[in-house]
């Protein structure tokens, strides 16, 4: 049976599944971080993105990775900051709310480790990430569930 | 040389009218001035951000300077890419992206705004293939920041992404020769 989280952005809640066979490292990664919680913002290059900066240390090894994301996919990878270029990219873990997203540096699409697709609550969560675009962003928490 | 003031949640820069290159486009829009409203920031193109020009604020401008292809061919090799320009756009309903739900509900389909370039990126505009139509849009850059953007204008604009939108006004700042 697969591990599950839950994603908590506002008022709204999703649950995701993770992809325990195909991202097993990436998986354990995430599940032995848990619960999370961090500062939240949205992708200003990526489309429909909301993520969370990981402020912590993060050895991630390519898998499952993708640079054709959709709705409902979870991911994690290091996020380039633009700019000043010398900046180190910093780990996140970003969701997917519609269509119209790809993860993007200004070089072009970011391979990111997907890692979990959310199974319940997306227009939800996708309707609170609509609504902090305007009005701002609070914390959100990852917790297992 | 006409000038404006961007004034982003008290954070102010300076910018110049490219009367040169656009003169009708930069007429046009000095006549509408001061313009005020919540802007939004961009999600694709970067450090961008918006004003969407709606009601008695609505600008509707013909094409002028050189086309979007001339443009994408110019300035792939400017560096920092389109840091510091103010550009005019508008696209017609359903042209190269569908319903935006974080925008106005006038804005949902038809597009009519300033789009401010505050730093480095501009992705949508380096990629042709995620530029509209050219037929069914107008991208008109009219005006450009003095530099350097105040530290303080720019971090207002970042702030952005995890605020949400900010109060900007656009104002005259005199014009000299």
């Amino acid at each position: 049976m697969s591990r599950k989280i839950a994603i908590t952005l506002g008022k709204a809640k999703a649950k995701a599944e993770l992809l325990d066979e195909d991202a097993p490292k990436t998986c354990d990664l995430v599940w032995n971080m848990l619960p999370i919680e961090g500062k939240t913002g949205h992708t200003i290059e990526s489309g429909k993105e909301v993520f969370m900066n990981l402020d912590r240390k993060v050895k991630l090894v390519p898998e499952n990775q993708t640079i054709h994301e959709i709705p409902g996919d979870v991911v994690i990878y290091f996020k380039q900051t633009i700019p000043p270029p010398a900046a180190s990219p910093r780990p996140v873990i970003s969701f997917i709310y519609e269509r119209d997203a790809q993860v993007r540096s200004l070089h072009g699409p970011v391979p990111v480790n997907l890692f979990a697709r959310i199974t319940d609550g997306l227009k939800e969560i996708g309707d609170e990430a609509v609504r902090m675009r305007r009005e701002g962003y609070q914390n959100m928490r990852i917790s297992r569930a | 040389m006409r000038k404006m003031e961007f004034e982003l949640d008290g954070a102010k820069a300076k910018a110049i009218m490219l009367e040169d290159a656009v003169p009708k486009t930069c007429e046009a829009i000095w006549n509408k001035l001061p313009l005020s409203g919540m802007s939004i920031h961009a999600k694709w193109a970067a450090r961008e951000f918006m004003l969407h020009l709606s009601g008695k604020n609505r600008i509707i401008l013909k094409p002028e300077g050189p086309s979007a292809e001339e443009d994408i061919a110019g300035t792939l090799h400017q560096v920092p890419f389109g840091m510091g320009r103010i550009s005019y756009f508008f696209r017609e309903a359903g042209v190269l992206r569908g319903v935006q739900r974080d925008y106005s509900p006038e804005f949902q389909r038809e597009l009519c705004e300033f789009a401010i370039y505050y730093g480095h990126g501009a992705p949508s505009i380096q990629d042709p293939g995620r530029q509209p139509d050219p037929t069914k849009s107008v991208n008109i850059w009219f005006a450009t920041f003095e530099e350097p953007i105040p530290k303080d204008f720019v971090a207002k604009a970042d702030a952005m992404q995890y605020e949400g939108m900010k109060p900007l006004a656009i104002r005259r700042l005199g014009t000299s020769r």
